[in-house]
C-alpha cells in the first residue's frame, strides 16, 4: 500500500487506527486508501474541533453510507443492529491479492499483503528464511482492527513473565520479544436468532397436612432474543486452548474488511469448517435463554427439566461469516519442544505457555522445605516408626497420582485432544481423536442431563437425607475415617496403590513423544515403595532398618516429584508442529 | 500340772511368733521392691509378677526409680493381658495404689500383648506428654526385643528423669524422617504455587455476552393449570434430626484423674 502523497509505505497504526505513512506520516483511512480523493483525516480533525482520529472518521464518514461505525454500545435498536450485521455479511470484496510465507521447516504458512524480510517461523520458533510465492484467496467479510500495538503488547508479556518466577530468562530478553508478530487470525462469527412462541410444563408443590399436592401447568412464553457475534477460531493450527483463553473479542469492534489493515501483519487462512463449531453456538445460545425461562414464573411455578428442545433455534449458513481477529504471537523454542505467547490484540488478554526452569524450580522447593521442617519439627507429634514410614508412603501415593494426572494432560495436550477445530478436519483420519470426540460427546451430554435435574431438587433430597440419617452418616464417617487411618498406618495398602498409579503412568506414557521422563521418574519410586515396606516389616525392633526405610522411601518419592517438574515442562510446552497444508482453503467461501 | 501348763504355753508362744513374723517376712520383702523418699513421701513401687527381673537386677531398678520420688511416684509393673487392656490397667492399677491426685509416672510392660506402656499422671503429664511418652517407649523397646527388661525400665526411668529435669531427650526418628517428609511437602506445595501462576480460564459466560449483540426478551409469560394431584404422604414425628443422643467425656479418667501415656510393641 503506498502513500498517496509521498508514495511511501502505509502501515495501519492501532494507536489512532488509521492508515499511516512510514516518511511523511500522513494519516488516510483504511476504507479510502485506494481513492484518490482520500481527505487527510487531520484536516477533518481540525474543522469539526475534535481531538480524536476516530471521531474525525466517524465525521468524515456521516454522510457515507457505510457500515464502518458500528463502534456502539448495546441498547442500540434492533433493526440499527440488523443493518449493521447485514451490511457486513452483505460486503462484497473483490478477491485478495497475498503473499504466502512458508516455513520449510514445519509448514506453517502466513499471509500478507506485503513482500517482508522473514528470518523466523511463528510456529515453529525455528530461524529460517520462509519461502514466498503470490496467493490469492476470498476475504473475509470483517475484522477487528488491531487495537494494541507492539510496544504495548510487549509491556503486557513483560508484566506477565515477571510473574512468573520459574519461567527461563530467555523469555525475559528484550531481544526475544521483538519476535512478537501481529497475525489476524480468522474466526467463524455466528448469529443466531431465537424467536417465537414456546410451550412449556411446569409443576407446583405443596404440602396441606398429610398430603402433598402437585399442580400441572401449560406454560406458554414468547421468546425474542438473540445473540449475534459469537466466534470461534476457524484455523486449526490456532490451538482452542488459546482462543478460549483469549476470548472474547467484542463483536462491536467489528468492521467490513479491507486490505489496507493487513497493512504490516499477517494473516492465517481458514481451514476449519463453520459446521464444527455450529452446535456449540447453538446450546450456548439456548442454555442462556433456557436459564432466563425457568426463572420468573408466578406463584411458585417451576417448569420441568429437560425442555431444552422446545426452544427454537434460527441459524442459516448466512446468518455465519468470517471475520479476521487480531492476535499478537510469539513463539519460544528450546530444542524440538515449542511455547507459545499469545495476546488479545484487542483487549490485551493474554495467555501463554510458560516452561519451568527445572533448576530454579527444585532450588526453590528445596529452599521452601527449611522452613517447613522447622514447623514440622517444633509441632509434629513423635509418632511411632511404622506411623511415619506410612505417611511418607501415602504422600508416595499422592506422588504416583499427580504423575498419572500429568501424563493424561500432556497426553491431551500432544495429540491436542482437546482442541475441537483440530479434531473436526483431522477425526476421519486419527482413532484416536474420533475416540476423544466421542468421550467428550458423551462427557457433555451426561453434564447436561445431571444439569438439568434442578439444584433445588437435589439440594432438597440432600437435606432431607441428613435431617433423617444425621446420626447414622455421622457413625458411618466416623467408623470410615477410623478404619481407613488404621489401614493406612500400617503402611500396606499404599506401595500397592503407588504401583498401581506408576503402572497406570508408564501404560499411558508410550503414547508421548518423549515418555523417558516419565520411566525415570517412575522407576525409582516403583521400587522404592515395596522395598521401604518389606525393610520395615523384616526387623521390627531394628532402628537402623527404619532409617534405610524412610530414605529409600523419601529418597524415590523426591525423584518422583523431581521427574513431575519436567513433566511440567512437558505440559508447558508443545512438540514442534507439523502444519504442511495440502491445496488448503484459499478460495474457500466465507 | 505344771509340767503341761508350761509345754503348752511354749507351743501357744512358738506359734505366735511364727505367725507374727510371716508378715513382717512378706514385709521384708516388698520393702526390697520399693522405696520411700522420706521427704516427699512419695514412693517408688516394683510388682514383677511376670517375673521378667532377677534378684540383682531389681535393686538396680529400683535405683534409677528413687530420683523419681521427688516429683512424685514411680511404679514399675510386669503383667499379661489380652490385646487392648493394657491402657485401663496402668490406669486402675495406679489410681487403685495412690488415687486420682498424687502425681506419678506408672511403666508397665504386658507379656501377653508384647507391649511397653508409660503413663504419667496428675501434673507429671503436662512434662512427660503423650508424644514424649511415645518418644521415650521408641528408644527403649529394643532392649525389650531383647529381653533385657531390666535396662529397658532403666533407660525409662532415666529418660523420664531428663524429661522432668527440662532436658530435651533423643527423638531422631522424627527429626530425619521430618527431612523428608519437608521436602516432599515443599514440592507439593511448589506446584500448587505454579499452577496457580500459570492456569489461564476461560472467558465466562457472562463476559462472552458481553461483547455480543444480544438480547433477551422473555414476553407474555402465561401459566395455566391443567390438573392437580394428590398423594398421602404423612409428616415423620421422630425425625427431628441427630444430636442430643448422650456423650461421653474424653480423654482423661472418668473419676477426676487425667495422665499421658505412650506405648510401643516390642
Amino acid at each position: 500500500m503506498k502513500c498517496p502523497k509521498c508514495g511511501g509505505e502505509l502501515r495501519f497504526d492501532p494507536a489512532i487506527q488509521l492508515l499511516k505513512c512510514d516518511y511523511c506520516e500522513s494519516t488516510f483511512i483504511p476504507s479510502e486508501v485506494n481513492n484518490e480523493a482520500v481527505p487527510n483525516a487531520d484536516e477533518h480533525t481540525e474543522q469539526a474541533d475534535m481531538t480524536t482520529a476516530d471521531a474525525a472518521k466517524k465525521d468524515h464518514m456521516a454522510d457515507v453510507t457505510s457500515a464502518e461505525d458500528i463502534v456502539t454500545n448495546t441498547g442500540i435498536e434492533a433493526d440499527d443492529v440488523k443493518k449493521q450485521q447485514e451490511n457486513v455479511k452483505d460486503a462484497e470484496n473483490p478477491e485478495l491479492k497475498l503473499i504466502e510465507y512458508t516455513c520449510p521447516n514445519c509448514g506453517g504458512t502466513l499471509y500478507s499483503v506485503e513482500e517482508s524480510v522473514n528470518g523466523f517461523c511463528s510456529y515453529c520458533g525455528s530461524q529460517v528464511m520462509l519461502q514466498s510465492r503470490f496467493s490469492s484467496m476470498k476475504p473475509p467479510k470483517g475484522v477487528i482492527p488491531f487495537k494494541i500495538d507492539k510496544n504495548k503488547c510487549k509491556s503486557l508479556y513483560e508484566q506477565h513473565v515477571k510473574k512468573s518466577f520459574f519461567a527461563p530468562k530467555e523469555l525475559k530478553d528484550p531481544a526475544y520479544l521483538e519476535q512478537f508478530r501481529g497475525i489476524y487470525m480468522p474466526y467463524h462469527v455466528y448469529n443466531v436468532d431465537l424467536k417465537g412462541p414456546i410451550e412449556l410444563t411446569g409443576k407446583k408443590e405443596y404440602r396441606r397436612g398429610d398430603y402433598v399436592y402437585t399442580e400441572s401447568y401449560a406454560c406458554h412464553v414468547d421468546l425474542d432474543c438473540f445473540f449475534h457475534g459469537l466466534s470461534y477460531d476457524a484455523s486449526s493450527s490456532f490451538d482452542d486452548h488459546f482462543s478460549e483463553t483469549i476470548a472474547p473479542f467484542d463483536a462491536h469492534s467489528i468492521v467490513p474488511f479491507e486490505p489496507a489493515y493487513l497493512t504490516g501483519f499477517y494473516a492465517d487462512m481458514p481451514d476449519v469448517d463453520a459446521e464444527c463449531y455450529a452446535k456449540d453456538v447453538t446450546t450456548f445460545a439456548v442454555d442462556e435463554v433456557y436459564k432466563k425461562v425457568n426463572r420468573g414464573w408466578p406463584a411458585g411455578v417451576t417448569i420441568k427439566s429437560d425442555q431444552r428442545g422446545r426452544i427454537p433455534v434460527h441459524m442459516t449458513p448466512r446468518d455465519i461469516y468470517t471475520s479476521f481477529f487480531p492476535i499478537w504471537f510469539l513463539s519460544y523454542r528450546k530444542g524440538d519442544r515449542v511455547a507459545y505467547a499469545v495476546i488479545n490484540g484487542e483487549s490485551g488478554k493474554i495467555s501463554c505457555d510458560m516452561p519451568v526452569n527445572t533448576k530454579k524450580f527444585v532450588a526453590f522447593c528445596f529452599l521452601l522445605a527449611i522452613p517447613i521442617y522447622l514447623l514440622l519439627a517444633l509441632f509434629l507429634p513423635a509418632f511411632n516408626p511404622t506411623s511415619m514410614i506410612s505417611l511418607i508412603q501415602t504422600l508416595g501415593c499422592i506422588c504416583a497420582i499427580a504423575m498419572y494426572c500429568n501424563v493424561s494432560a500432556i497426553i491431551t495436550r500432544e495429540k491436542r485432544l482437546d482442541d475441537r477445530g483440530y479434531m473436526y478436519k483431522y477425526s476421519q483420519n486419527d482413532k484416536d481423536i474420533m475416540d476423544a470426540l466421542k468421550k467428550k460427546e458423551e462427557k457433555e451430554q451426561k453434564k447436561k442431563e445431571r444439569r438439568d435435574t434442578k439444584a433445588s431438587d437435589m439440594i432438597g433430597i440432600i437435606v432431607g437425607l441428613v435431617f433423617v440419617l444425621g446420626q447414622f452418616i455421622f457413625v458411618a464417617l466416623c467408623a470410615i475415617g477410623f478404619i481407613g487411618y488404621k489401614v493406612l498406618s500400617t503402611g500396606m495398602l499404599q506401595p500397592l496403590l503407588t504401583a498401581f498409579f506408576v503402572w497406570l503412568s508408564f501404560s499411558r506414557a508410550k503414547q508421548l513423544t518423549e515418555p523417558a521422563v516419565i520411566y525415570k521418574g517412575g522407576i525409582p519410586l516403583l521400587v522404592a515403595a515395596p522395598l521401604a515396606l518389606i525393610f520395615s516389616l523384616i526387623a521390627p525392633a531394628a532402628d537402623p532398618l527404619f532409617y534405610v526405610s524412610a530414605a529409600i522411601i523419601g529418597i524415590g518419592v523426591i525423584i518422583g516429584l523431581i521427574s513431575v517438574v519436567g513433566m511440567k515442562n512437558l505440559l508447558n510446552t508443545r512438540p514442534l508442529p507439523q502444519l504442511a497444508r495440502e491445496g488448503g482453503d484459499a478460495n474457500a467461501p466465507v | 500340772m505344771r509340767r503341761f501348763d508350761l509345754k503348752r504355753a511354749f507351743g501357744f508362744i512358738v506359734a505366735i511368733f511364727i505367725l507374727a513374723l510371716l508378715p513382717l517376712q512378706v514385709l521384708a520383702k516388698s520393702k526390697d521392691n520399693s522405696y520411700t523418699n522420706d521427704d516427699t513421701g512419695y514412693e517408688a513401687y516394683i510388682d514383677d509378677s511376670e517375673n521378667l527381673l532377677e534378684d540383682y537386677e531389681i535393686s538396680d531398678v529400683l535405683s534409677s526409680m528413687k530420683s523419681l520420688t521427688d516429683e512424685g511416684n514411680v511404679v514399675f509393673v510386669t503383667t499379661s493381658l489380652r490385646a487392648g487392656q493394657a491402657e485401663s490397667f496402668a490406669e486402675d492399677y495406679y489410681q487403685d495404689r495412690y488415687g486420682t491426685k498424687e502425681p506419678g509416672i506408672i511403666f508397665l510392660i504386658d507379656m501377653g500383648d508384647r507391649l511397653l506402656l508409660l503413663q504419667a499422671h496428675n501434673g507429671l503429664d503436662y512434662k512427660i506428654t503423650s508424644g514424649k511418652a511415645n518418644s521415650i517407649v521408641d528408644n527403649v523397646y529394643t532392649y525389650a526385643g531383647d529381653k533385657d527388661y531390666a535396662k529397658c525400665a532403666e533407660s525409662v526411668f532415666q529418660q523420664c528423669g531428663s524429661v522432668l529435669a527440662g532436658l530435651r531427650i533423643a527423638q531422631p526418628f522424627k527429626y530425619i524422617s521430618s527431612i523428608f517428609i519437608a521436602i516432599i511437602l515443599a514440592f507439593l506445595l511448589g506446584f500448587f504455587i505454579l499452577w496457580l501462576i500459570t492456569s489461564a480460564t476461560p472467558a465466562s459466560n457472562k463476559e462472552i455476552i458481553n461483547g455480543l449483540f444480544s438480547q433477551l426478551n422473555i414476553l407474555n409469560r402465561n401459566a395455566e393449570k391443567t390438573s392437580v394431584s394428590k398423594r398421602y404422604s404423612p409428616q415423620s414425628s421422630g425425625s427431628s434430626g441427630g444430636g442430643g443422643g448422650g456423650h461421653h467425656s474424653g480423654g482423661g479418667g472418668g473419676g477426676g484423674g487425667h495422665h499421658s501415656s505412650g506405648s510401643h510393641h516390642f
